[in-house]
């Protein structure tokens, strides 16, 4: 049978927008509203998403993680304003607003209709700001078209640095901020990392920009540490920039760039952290205790796992996922792997890019997705980035966004057991 | 000229784009293709709406994937390609070119191109954006559009008692079960079931559409404006009298249909229900106390969120005030002695704002969207939810009970009783 995934698309593009993001990072931020300039639907669409990413955290525990969630308005652009213009619009959005929410302070984000139509947005914004005397941000992004998610979030999280961030406060020993989102403070990310920094006697103040209050801002620069909670090549990149501007600005250093991603990831995470605060001690504590953790799962996993085999389906672009971490897991619980499946959801480019990712960890097989349906055949477990349609197969969903740490590993390594234990001929599919 | 729509915290209204409601026109049509013309966010965010309902839905939708420089230079090359695709790859029966908002601004002659590429079936081209409104209009646009593209035959010898049904969607929760009940009961009240447009004619039907005596149309939203079409291209009368919810509800609706004259087996099975709810209701009262509720808030599409709310008050519940929250703007505006407050975000969005944020001790039939709203305000312990619309990330919803009909109104009734026995358990 050939291997069928739901949503099949050949990824040309990126495909992400802007405006989820600029509401990502301010989202929980007390005394935050965010206005898109855009049709009623696209704040429909991030409000989908803050729907989404609620129940997720209920259903993980962690319910009510921050307390306030941002009036989300949309200045409801329709027709007329693409021949008229949307900035009217806008500005009498904008009074509403002050009038009704009585924010502290408004973040605009704009639609790719108003890029087409070219509102000046920053004029509207900066005659709000003098008449309300309020701070109003905007950004030089457009829905689609200048810059994704991450453009939008970013621009946002520098925006407050320069707008909002004092220095000259005297630094509290031993504190971090968390900069980025990957989930929220009590998300599996930040839990984890959390508990990581523990053995450096490092406690976690706040996590900027998303969940700051604005009458908290300057307890950001008080930090004596930034943590950066980077991920994929964007995010990183974004969070790395802010990182230094903290640090150009605040004298605050960095710790970012290490992804505690898998056994080697986390191992160097703890390492370097060691090194960059000399507490080199600490850090062998930390990877002694974290290594004697996995080890303790790892021997119950190779058992059950005994006679098991398995197959990779990849479909995500690299810079969306790095097959290191999954590849290093089924090394070490020593799985037998019948061979690596790149979907054809890529184009040429973007296909090589992850063949070369996947040559440089590892020697398994790969295929592509029609030679790989007798290894898909052949497997009692299929890690997939993408769901197959086949009902009887036994996946496990491989995250955007992992869960980091030994933690993650286990979580990983747990959830290959259940669906390698499915009883009798059950399939289906477990998200990792 | 149109009254301008009242901003608020969107978190408190539940709606999708207009493109996200031609898609799901066309989806309802076996054997139609859609083509997204439009950045992938907002196909993405389409293709998993519609996912709910239509699980394979990805393999008859498709995005073409424009980059930022189409603002400019346009997406004919874009379209083109998808185009190329699709006449080698599949056999549409007609197919819909939707552009996303920024796209419908560029001006690109999507007839012309479609026309360009020479393909094997008719073609739909719509500027479908957000711009142009939400779902529902979407959808009723587009629905007059196809019809406007297929011309159907005027000369089909008309059939007595035959109906076409108007305005459900797959786009709306719980609609496949819904038309079954609905499709059940006319015929067991002796009519003959014509074109489900938009959800299951296929293009061969459609083109005899007008063999039916009369169009019924169920959302006002979504089949009001297409009936309305009929009516003047076809000289097609039309009924529509809000959807069947509750066991008299439904007989009174029935009752409000062309020709409609009582059948033995009609009464049976209203009579078998009657019966059957009663008495398991009484059992319940014995042990449970009365299903009574301070607040009630009902919020969903306009049509189904108006008709429930009369159910809920005549049939099931009782309630010390009953608000109905209409997510559209309704063609029609009606009152109803069954309601106490009819709130409409279009026009009163501090209402409708203050209404959610201060709900407590009550009965919310809405979506998880505003089950989120009284989750963060700390009151969802003290409130009932059933939900009823999309979005629901909350509720498993498989099995073939409808909420329209006879055998909804059963269903609901247990619903509603086994969610206020469990409140009342975990208290």
């Amino acid at each position: 049978m050939p291997i069928k995934t739901k949503r099949f698309i050949i990824k040309k593009r990126s495909c992400s927008c802007s405006m989820p993001g600029v509401w990502r990072a301010v989202g929980y931020s007390k005394g935050a509203v965010v206005v898109f300039h855009s049709p009623k639907a696209c704040a429909h669409v991030a409000h989908t998403m803050d729907i989404n990413a609620h129940f997720r955290g209920i259903a993980r525990g962690e319910r009510e993680p921050y307390g306030y969630t941002a009036p989300l308005i949309s200045t409801m652009l329709t027709e007329k304003h693409s021949i008229f213009g949307g900035a009217k619009q806008l500005e009498n959005c904008l009074d509403f607003v002050v009038k009704r929410y009585k924010p502290q302070y408004i973040v605009i984000a704009n639609s790719c209709v108003v890029g087409v139509i070219g509102d000046d947005v920053a004029a509207v914004a900066a005659g709000a700001e003098e008449k309300h005397n309020l701070p109003i941000i905007t950004l030089p992004c457009y829905g689609f078209l200048d810059g994704e998610y991450y453009a939008g979030y970013y621009g946002v999280a520098e925006a407050l640095v320069e707008r909002f961030l004092v220095g000259g406060l005297p630094k509290v020993q031993d504190s971090v901020i968390l900069l980025g989102d990957n989930g929220g403070p009590n998300g599996e990310y930040a839990v984890e990392v959390k508990r990581l920094l523990a053995y450096f006697d490092l406690q976690v103040i706040g996590q900027f920009p998303g969940y700051v209050a604005y009458d908290d801002m300057n307890q950001v620069t008080t930090a004596a540490l930034s943590v950066v909670l980077g991920g994929r090549t964007q995010a990183n990149d974004s969070l790395l920039k802010i990182a230094k501007k903290l640090e150009e600005k605040f004298a605050i250093p960095y710790y970012g760039g290490v992804y505690p991603l898998g056994w080697q990831g986390t191992r160097e995470w703890l390492a370097d952290l060691g090194r960059k605060l000399h507490k080199e001690e600490s850090a062998q504590k930390a990877i002694a205790e974290q290594k004697e953790r996995l080890e303790r799962v790892l021997v119950d996993a190779k058992e059950k796992l005994r006679g098991k085999k398995v197959a990779v389906c990849i479909g995500r672009q690299l810079e969306y996922f790095r097959p290191e971490w999954v590849m290093e897991i089924l090394k070490l619980i020593e799985i037998n792997q019948l061979g690596i499946v790149l979907l054809d959801s890529y184009m040429p480019k973007d296909r090589a890019s992850m063949e070369q990712a996947i040559k440089s960890c590892t020697n398994i097989n790969i295929f592509n997705q029609l030679e790989g349906a007798k290894v898909v055949e052949a497997a009692d477990i299929i890690l997939t980035t993408h769901e197959l349609e086949a009902y009887n197969a036994r996946q496990l969903f491989l995250p955007m966004l992992p869960t980091v740490g030994v933690t993650g590993m286990i979580k990983l390594i747990k959830n290959i057991i259940k669906i390698a234990y499915r009883h009798g001929d059950k399939g289906g599919i477990v998200y990792g | 000229m149109a009254k301008a729509e009242q901003w608020g915290n969107i978190c408190n209204r539940v709606n999708t784009c207009a493109l996200t409601g031609a898609a799901a026109f066309f989806a309802g049509i076996p054997g139609a293709e859609i083509i997204n013309n439009g950045p992938l966010w907002c196909y993405f965010y389409a293709l998993r709406y519609l996912e709910r309902a239509k699980s394979d839905i990805g393999k008859f939708y498709h995005g073409t994937q424009p980059d930022n420089n189409s603002v400019i230079y346009g997406t004919e090359q874009f379209l083109l390609d998808e185009l190329e695709l699709r006449k080698k790859n599949s056999a549409a029966s007609i197919m819909l070119i939707e552009n996303s908002c920024s796209v419908s601004l560029i001006g690109d002659d999507i007839a012309g191109i479609a026309r360009k590429a020479k393909m094997p079936c008719p073609v739909v081209c719509f500027d479908s954006g957000g711009l142009l409104g939400t779902f529902c209009r979407g959808y009723s646009l587009v629905g007059v559009k196809c019809l406007q593209e297929l011309i159907p035959s005027k000369k089909v010898p008309k059939r007595v008692g035959r109906v076409n049904i108007l305005g459900m969607s797959l786009g709306y929760l719980n609609d496949d079960n819904d038309l079954a009940e609905v499709k059940r009961i006319l015929v067991m009240a002796g009519y003959e079931i014509g074109v489900c447009l938009g959800d299951g004619a296929t293009v061969e039907e459609i083109m005899n559409l007008s063999a039916a005596e009369f169009n019924l149309v169920m959302h006002e939203e979504l089949g009001l404006d297409i009936a309305k079409f009929l009516q003047e291209e076809y000289a097609m009368p039309y009924v529509s009298n809000g959807v069947p919810y509750g066991l008299e509800g439904t007989l009174n609706w029935l009752k409000a249909l062309p020709g409609y004259t009582l059948k033995q087996e009609i009464s049976e099975e209203v009579e078998k229900y009657r019966n059957k709810l009663f008495a398991a209701t009484n059992e319940m009262r014995l042990v449970w106390g009365e299903l009574w509720y301070d607040n009630i808030i009902v919020s969903g599409p306009s049509t189904m969120a108006f008709s429930l709310a009369e159910a809920l008050r005549r049939e099931w519940v009782d309630t010390g005030k009953l608000t109905a929250i209409l997510q559209d703007v309704p063609i029609n505006k009606k009152n109803s002695r069954e309601i106490d407050e009819i709130l409409l975000p279009a026009e009163n969005m501090k209402e409708v704002e203050t209404a959610l944020m201060s709900f407590n001790r009550g009965l919310l039939m809405g979506s998880s969207s505003e089950t989120v709203i009284l989750q963060r305000n700390k009151h969802a312990e003290n409130v009932q939810i059933c939900n009823i619309s999309y979005p629901i990330v909350d509720e498993l919803l498989i099995t073939s009970e409808p909420f329209m009909g006879f055998r909804g109104a059963a269903h609901m009734l247990q619903r509603l009783w086994n969610g206020s026995i469990a409140m009342k358990v975990n208290r």
